[in-house]
């Protein structure tokens, strides 16, 4: 396992779209294969976060760092999944093509596949199930198939830094688990995965997590933060004991 | 033997013998390429809308360079730029609203279009010509211009294929796979506008967008990958042309429309035809396994 | 959907594009046919004005009136086919690829000139690239500029021969729109022209072509003196027309144009607001009655004029044959109907 080192760091961080500050002095350091896991409602600002980490949307206030540098300046190390509605685009794009497209990072405007690159792409499918509907085009596949599609591009980009929005959406138990393993695997690997969910299973094995509600409702190990008041502040109502 | 060969007469005798028609049909075919490329992209990333907003907004540039006794391309290649600027300053200040905008501003051009053509004492005849094309619109002189538009757009396509088709999917994984969205959308922009001006002489700039979607629309109904998607637009674009002369030809019609026309009914055509494999598709999904290995 | 809905999908689809296909080929451009002359009529790309003999050469002449006089030269040597239909502006007229066909096989082509044919300059001038013969009959006659009667302006002076062809390749909008295009609108404008083309269809067609071109002359000849001893008894003859076309009419036979409803020669520019107001004015000073007007000239625009100016319309045929077998009936039957009507 690679030693520990610091992967994403904020300190007093506002983050939001334009004017608008969706939640207020945000402070943390993660470190390479942990995991956050961000819960919250919808639009309590989960998916601002990982949209200002992947350098999508500039922080309002205060300071972030992704592997050293600002968010976007290392596309190649940081990979984000947004979140997809099911796409009933006719594109003549089959499964493979997509998940192709995530060693465009690495490849450029020119340089050509390699073998490398096509076995990350088998690698990459096999893991998250999409080896059985590579050839098909987009547009004849479920959301749970679009799902792992583009999962499965997420990780053949090999980054260092993985950032997910609701990945496990559109995905049934067998598929939760599928993700569950995966985001184990990477870890090991030493990659940090940042995660956004409404779920809070999702959380059981997290390093830290971070609840969200406009505003930061709490941010620390599962045990502390997944507290009852804490979360019936973000949701309005407790899980069941 | 012989006597079958002259039952297919019809079908290339008004080429073999008369040259203005075989140049029609070079040409045709030149856009007919140029369209498949520009197009491919246009349809993957949905930028029909403005492509046509392209498409009309080169007529005031093409009006004004013919009262000047300048060649139509130029004016349309400028005209093409002054909305290319156009548009991008309307996306970039004016979010939610673009669309109408964009509508505002094409619509606008066209109008000026007509007004500066109006003043024109052969302004029927004129407006005529640059709406729907004309059979003589490419002399040999303008075939050259044709290959170096193909040329370009070929170049762009080559350099920016990856990071168009990234932006097909979704603008935010180009922007992370470390592609400029503003640079290459710009570029893509250029590229359309570039084979509008290759190809709106014949044609004309009302049906130029046409050519544009049709052959790809129909080659995205029958391809599985972006390369034979292309080739099939250009297939499907090289007979609408073919067979859009001859009926010009044989029947009298309007060249440009009836290529046009050609390239929509084939799309229809193929449509309909291919109903059943996107049912087909949609039942025969394989089985979610119950574990991702 | 199953499949019968699909293959219902399918034959309605058929169906309709069946229809679309038998809407766009049953467009027959019937032109007016001639009974009195027996004419036959073909369809769209070209009326011929008698059945053609499969053997002869093509003549084709771009409009009907000038095709009448064309033909007369040349009868029994060669076929005349005329492009552009009765009642379609030639301003406007756009070849097919059938009339680009027969253009480019032609012996000869015979066309007015002075932009009058604008939409053929181009098929025109590529066609005398490949080495047809293309005679324009503004070449050779005395051309008239455009008198802009509506401004007042003085005479357009006249000058000799200039040329009318447009023989650049350029297509810009250099038109010389001062020079008056309507030069059939006087026989004797008409007899300018005739040695030269005489000489060109002769050269064209490998004939000798010099009773004909006789013959012709002397028809024109005293029809000119028909028409000269005609208005001759009309004194303070005033005309007001739709656009400004008689220009070369009026030259010869001691008329006036006072005012045109369109006031360019050409019938694209719209009837302004002002220049209405000015032409219902002109009328009631000269106490003229009738307008005369003719293809192009907006229908609703002239009714409204009239009614306003309590002038009466009538309608003079000045750009094709209409219900006239050749360009002798042609003329008379314009140059009686003015006279008629003025008095």
């Amino acid at each position: 396992m690679p030693t520990s080192h610091v992967t994403i760091s904020a300190s007093q961080l506002d983050i939001g779209h334009g004017l608008h500050t969706v939640a207020h002095d945000i402070n943390m350091q993660m470190h390479s294969g942990e995991l956050l896991v961000l819960i919250g409602t919808n639009g309590s600002g989960k998916s601002t976060l990982l949209k200002t980490l992947a350098g999508m949307i500039a922080p309002i206030r205060g300071e972030v760092t992704v592997l050293g540098t600002q968010p976007g300046g290392s596309p190649r190390r940081v990979a984000y999944l947004p979140q997809h509605p099911v796409s009933s685009h006719t594109l003549p794009l089959r499964a493979r093509d997509i998940v192709a497209m995530g060693r465009y990072a690495h490849l450029g405007l020119f340089r050509r596949a390699q073998k490398a690159d096509r076995l990350i792409v088998e690698d990459t499918m096999h893991r998250t199930g999409a080896t059985e509907f590579a050839e098909s085009p987009l547009r004849d596949l479920s959301g749970g198939q679009q799902q792992r599609t583009h999962l499965a591009q997420v990780l053949a980009r090999q980054a260092e830094v993985l950032l997910l929005d609701e990945p496990t959406a559109g995905l049934d138990l067998s598929g939760k688990y599928a993700i569950a393993e995966i985001i184990a695997a990477e870890r090991a690997r030493g990659v940090t995965v940042v995660l956004a969910t409404h779920d809070l299973q999702d959380a059981e094995s997290a390093t830290a997590v971070m609840l969200l509600a406009q505003r930061v409702v709490a941010f620390g190990p599962p045990s502390v933060a997944l507290s009852d008041d804490n979360v019936r502040a973000c949701f309005g109502f407790t899980q069941p004991h | 033997m012989i006597s079958q060969f002259a039952l297919l007469e019809p079908l290339w005798e008004p080429f073999s013998s008369n040259e203005f028609l075989r140049n029609a049909l070079l040409a045709s075919s030149l856009v007919a390429i140029i369209c498949a490329i520009a197009g491919t992209y246009v349809v993957l990333r949905g930028l029909s809308f403005i492509g046509d907003a392209l498409a009309h907004g080169v007529i005031p540039g093409i009006a004004i360079a013919l009262l000047f006794g300048v060649p139509g391309v130029i004016g349309a290649a400028i005209g093409a730029v002054v909305m290319m600027g156009g548009v991008a300053t309307i996306t970039a200040k004016v979010r939610l609203s673009s669309d109408t905008a964009i509508g505002l501003l094409f619509v606008g051009m066209l109008a000026l279009g007509v007004i500066i053509t109006s003043r024109s004492t052969s302004f029927v005849g004129d407006i005529t010509r640059i709406l729907f094309g004309e059979l003589l619109g490419v002399a040999a002189a303008d075939l050259g211009w044709q290959i170096v538009v193909l040329v370009v757009v070929a170049g762009i396509a080559i350099v920016a294929h990856r990071p168009f088709v990234l932006m097909s999917l979704d603008d935010g994984l180009a922007r992370t796979s470390g592609f400029s969205v503003k640079f290459f959308h710009g570029l893509m922009l250029a590229m359309v506008a570039m084979a509008i001006v290759g190809s709106f002489q014949l044609v004309g700039t009302l049906l130029v967008l046409g050519m544009l979607i049709a052959p790809a629309a129909t080659g995205a109904l029958l391809a599985r990958r972006v390369s034979t998607m292309m080739a099939t637009a250009t297939v499907f674009g090289v007979v609408s042309s073919y067979v859009g002369l001859l009926a010009s030809y044989h029947f009298d019609l309007a060249a440009g429309a009836s290529i046009v026309f050609t390239a929509v009914y084939l799309f229809g055509f193929v449509a309909v035809l291919t109903i059943p494999r996107r049912l087909r598709g949609h039942r025969e999904l394989p089985h979610q396994h119950e574990h991702a290995h | 959907m199953t499949t019968t809905r699909h293959a219902r999908t399918a034959a309605l689809f058929a169906s309709l594009s069946l229809a679309a296909l038998g809407l766009s080929c049953s467009n027959d451009n019937a032109a007016p046919s001639n009974p009195a002359a027996g004419t036959a009529v073909t369809a769209d790309s070209g009326v011929a004005l008698a059945a053609p003999a499969p053997e002869l050469p093509t003549v084709v002449v771009t409009y009907s009136v000038l095709a009448a006089v064309v033909s007369e030269l040349v009868e029994g040597s060669a076929n005349v086919v005329t492009l552009i239909p009765d009642g379609q502006d030639p301003h406007d007229f756009a070849p097919s690829a059938k009339d680009l066909e027969t253009i480019n096989n032609a012996a000869l082509v015979v066309a007015n000139g002075l932009d009058l044919e604008e939409g053929l300059d181009e098929a025109l001038a590529n066609a005398q690239q490949a080495g047809v013969n293309v005679f324009y009959v503004a070449d050779h006659v005395t051309v008239l500029d455009i008198v802009d009667v509506n401004d007042h302006s003085d005479h357009g002076h006249v000058h000799r021969g200039a040329d009318a062809s447009h023989s650049d390749e350029d297509h810009g909008d250099e038109h010389d729109h001062s020079q008056d295009p309507h030069v059939w609108l006087s026989p004797h404008t008409v007899r300018e022209a005739l040695p030269a083309l005489a000489k060109a269809a002769s050269d064209a067609l490998n004939v000798d072509l010099a009773a004909a071109q006789l013959a012709l002359d002397n028809e024109l000849a005293a029809l000119d003196t028909e028409l000269l001893s005609l208005f001759s008894a009309i004194d303070n003859c005033q005309l007001v027309t739709g656009h400004n076309e008689l220009g070369y009419f009026v030259n010869r036979y001691g008329c006036t144009v006072v005012a045109a409803i369109i006031s360019s020669t050409s019938t694209n520019a719209e009837a302004s607001a002002r220049n209405t107001e000015f032409v219902i004015d002109v009328i009631k000073t000269h106490s003229a009655k009738v307008i005369f007007t003719s293809l192009g000239t907006n229908p609703k625009t002239a009714e409204q004029v009239a009614k306003e100016a309590d002038a009466q319309l009538v309608t003079i045929s000045t750009h094709f044959l209409g219900t006239s077998n050749d360009y002798v009936a042609f003329m008379r039957t314009l140059g009686t109907t003015i006279a008629t009507s003025l008095s």
